[in-house]
């Protein structure tokens, strides 16, 4: 079961990651969610001038 | 012979004064672009396309390719400094590399990133180099219906699949492949979509659309934006170079960053971004000092940027050995290729061995300049980023209409790239995506031709598309590309909004 | 968030349709000259209109829905210099020539960005403009059009 939960992890991190990254490229701020799937820290990330 | 071999004489070919002068001013352009927010490398290629049509054809290559890299080493400078990514590969590394700034230790993360760069955009150099003739020797027996299930399965990728929104996606696709009807059909040799005007014979231009998309596009929707934060650059405190502290946490990331970018590089999903992401949520899972995530880790500065070096470097796998572009900048460096008649892909390989193997050697070369251009040299970039917003975007569109005039100058390509460049605005503000109708323009007629010779080969018989096993196992993928991503997003949209009521409860 | 209706949006949807209906429109008028493979001129063109139909009505279904993410607000008259700079650089090109058109370029995108000193930015713009004609015109030999300005310094022209 750990072998599925963590490919399972290890895709939806991957979703995380192309959300993020389609986000940004549109000079937007990503999803909440996104953000936390990816271990980044929101208020952070809006100080980031994009 | 080997890889090796080739390798080899790519190096002699590469090292001649011209090709070195061309991959110089290559990196250094592409630095420079790099660390100027507001251009990338797609922009800068497309630019210089119309003024490379005279020169020579290996080192114009030479000389985009260095610009991809390059842009990919700059981009990180405007990050740690400014926390302003100079490109969007580069914004993971403004999440660290910044703070590290903040703290007198912008020397130490400017190191690691320029370094972490030089050693990814090294090891991926080699494994592109390493598995271009297997990938060939496959793509050798590729026949039209192939060609066509492949191309299918990057519109596929590039638009619906990865994105946030497939019907945004899918829309700006279908409006590139619009455009790619226009002109005169290369088959039959009859007028489409051209309502009698001259100019739309030709069909459209690629450089003009994407100079309208990336640069004038992308300065309406700046100019437009409510608030425009004042930029301070972080000196650079204390010592540039890196203790042995920060070695012994940077190698590691280095070499995960590099193993993450080059596979998602070369898939065509499109974008260097999401390995940026990718690496970032790993090294943060494997640190041994969790507590300095958020504050300046190093390790968030360098698997990023090794990560962003090494899917440039995996974009050319799929680009050189089957032409197929996975990012807006690979697709404007396929235009490249055809600007000079040259079909990337398995032929090249066979008819143009000079040409492809100098290129990939040069890669090799172009990266140890951009170290040397990135490290000690830095303190001459940081200058550029003093330019203020109004001269550099005058600059931009100024650069831009150049291009245009100078391919062709007529006031009706202008008006095109006005067109085009209100249109990438319109797009931008309602978040369609730009790459799929770069790519939809460019592969659009590719697959187009493709599929009228595997159907003429076939006499008419629509399953000869899935009658060879690659062809159909391409489809296959595809339509999952397709189809899956729309479940899952809609499976997910409910677990958000249960989410939401659990939060009320 | 409330489900609102999205008139932007819907207005899109209809851009999609009429693009479409052009493409069919034009598609109809070509001689289909199919030949042994059933496919041709036409059907590539046929195909997409078709698509894009279908991303039309979706997207007048994500639009009554509110699917679209909200719209970053956006200063109007920036956008609308920019625009004014490169109509007048499109209309003047052949008129005033490179160095004049494209330094009204630059002068109005620099106000754009908050340069709004156009008698000290159009100067600089047009002089900017015509370095960059004498490096690209006569050493890179590209055909940018001269105007009165370059032939007063260039006679030959």
């Amino acid at each position: 079961m750990t072998v599925l939960r963590s490919i399972r992890s290890a895709f939806s991190t991957f979703r995380a990651a192309i959300h993020a990254a389609s986000a940004v490229e549109m000079h937007r701020v990503p999803a909440d969610k996104d953000l936390k799937m990816l271990g980044i820290n929101k208020v952070a990330f809006q100080t980031i001038h994009l | 012979m080997g890889a090796f071999d080739f390798l080899l004489q790519g190096l002699a070919t590469a090292a001649e004064p011209m090709m070195l002068l061309y991959a110089l001013i290559g990196v250094t352009l592409g630095t420079a672009v790099g660390v100027l927010p507001g251009i990338g490398p797609a922009l800068t290629v497309a630019l210089l396309l119309p003024v490379t049509y005279r020169l020579d054809a290996a080192g114009s290559l030479i000389m985009f390719a260095g610009i991809y890299y390059g842009g990919m080493y700059g981009g990180s400078t405007t990050s740690i400094l400014l926390n302003t990514p100079g490109e969007s590969a580069s914004i993971i590394t403004a999440l660290e590399g910044n703070k590290m700034a903040r703290k007198g230790r912008g020397g130490p993360a400017l190191a690691t990133a320029a370094i972490g760069s030089f050693i990814a955009g090294l090891i991926a150099t080699l494994l592109l180099a390493f598995l271009a003739p297997s990938i060939v020797k496959v793509a050798l027996v590729f026949g039209p219906r192939e060609y066509f299930a492949l191309m299918v399965l990057a519109f596929v990728t590039v638009s619906a699949a990865f994105g946030d929104s497939a019907l945004r996606g899918l829309t700006s696709l279908f409006l590139g492949l619009a455009l790619a009807c226009v002109g005169i059909d290369q088959l039959t040799g009859q007028a489409r979509l051209s309502f009698g005007v001259p100019e739309l014979l030709d069909g459209i231009e690629v450089t003009t659309m994407a100079v309208a998309m990336f640069a004038v596009g992308e300065a309406l929707f700046i100019a437009g934006q409510r608030n425009h934060q004042e930029d301070e650059v972080t000196a650079v405190k204390g010592s540039v170079w890196m203790s042995r502290r920060d070695w012994a946490r940077s190698w590691k990331p280095w070499l995960r960053g590099t193993f993450i970018g080059f596979p998602i590089g070369a898939m065509p999903a499109g974008g260097a971004e999401i390995g940026t992401f990718l690496s970032y949520a790993t090294e943060k899972k494997l640190t041994k000092h969790p507590e300095e995530f958020g504050n300046g880790a190093i390790e968030g500065v360098a698997g990023p940027e090794a990560a962003n070096n090494a899917s440039a470097a995996g974009t050319l796998v799929p680009l050189l050995t089957l032409g197929l572009p996975t990012s807006a900048t690979a697709a404007i460096m396929l235009a490249g290729f055809q600007q000079f008649g040259l079909q990337p892909g398995p032929l090249l390989f066979a008819t143009n061995p000079t040409l492809v193997w100098g290129l990939i050697a040069s890669l090799l070369i172009a990266n140890a300049m951009l170290l040397v251009l990135n490290l000690p040299m830095i303190g001459l970039w940081v200058k550029l980023l003093t330019v203020p917003k109004p001269w550099l975007y005058a600059g931009i569109l100024l650069f831009a209409t150049l291009g245009t005039i100078g391919a062709n100058p007529s006031s009706f390509e202008l008006g095109m790239l006005l067109g085009f460049g209100v249109l990438g605005y319109v797009m931008r503000l309602f978040g369609y995506p730009i790459a799929p109708i770069v790519v939809g323009l460019i592969l659009g007629p590719m697959a187009e031709q493709q599929l009228r010779r595997a159907l003429a080969i076939s006499q008419g018989d629509w399953t000869t598309l899935v009658h060879s096993p690659i062809a159909a196992v391409l489809l296959g993928i595809a339509a999952l590309a397709l189809i899956v991503p729309l479940i899952l997003r809609a499976r997910g949209k409910g677990q958000v909004l249960s989410q939401l009521a659990g939060d009320e409860d | 968030m409330p489900r609102r209706r999205d008139t932007a949006a819907l207005v899109i949807a209809a851009g999609l349709a009429l693009v479409a209906g052009v493409m069919l429109w034009d598609s109809a008028r070509l001689a289909d000259l199919g030949g042994y493979s059933g496919v041709g001129p036409a059907s590539v063109p046929r195909v997409v209109a078709y698509c894009l139909l279908g991303l039309a009505v979706w997207t007048v279904v994500a639009a009554l829905k509110g699917d679209f993410p909200a719209r970053p607000q956006q200063n109007v008259p920036p956008v609308l210099w920019i625009i004014a700079g490169l109509a007048a650089q499109l209309v003047l090109l052949h008129v005033a020539g490179f160095s004049i058109a494209t330094g009204i370029l630059f002068a109005f995108t620099a106000r754009a960005f908050g340069k709004t000193n156009l008698a000290k930015t159009l100067p600089i713009g047009i002089v900017f403009a015509f370095v960059v004609w004498m490096v690209f015109s006569q050493l890179l030999m590209l055909h940018l059009p001269p105007g009165p300005l370059e032939h007063l310094i260039f006679r030959q022209g």
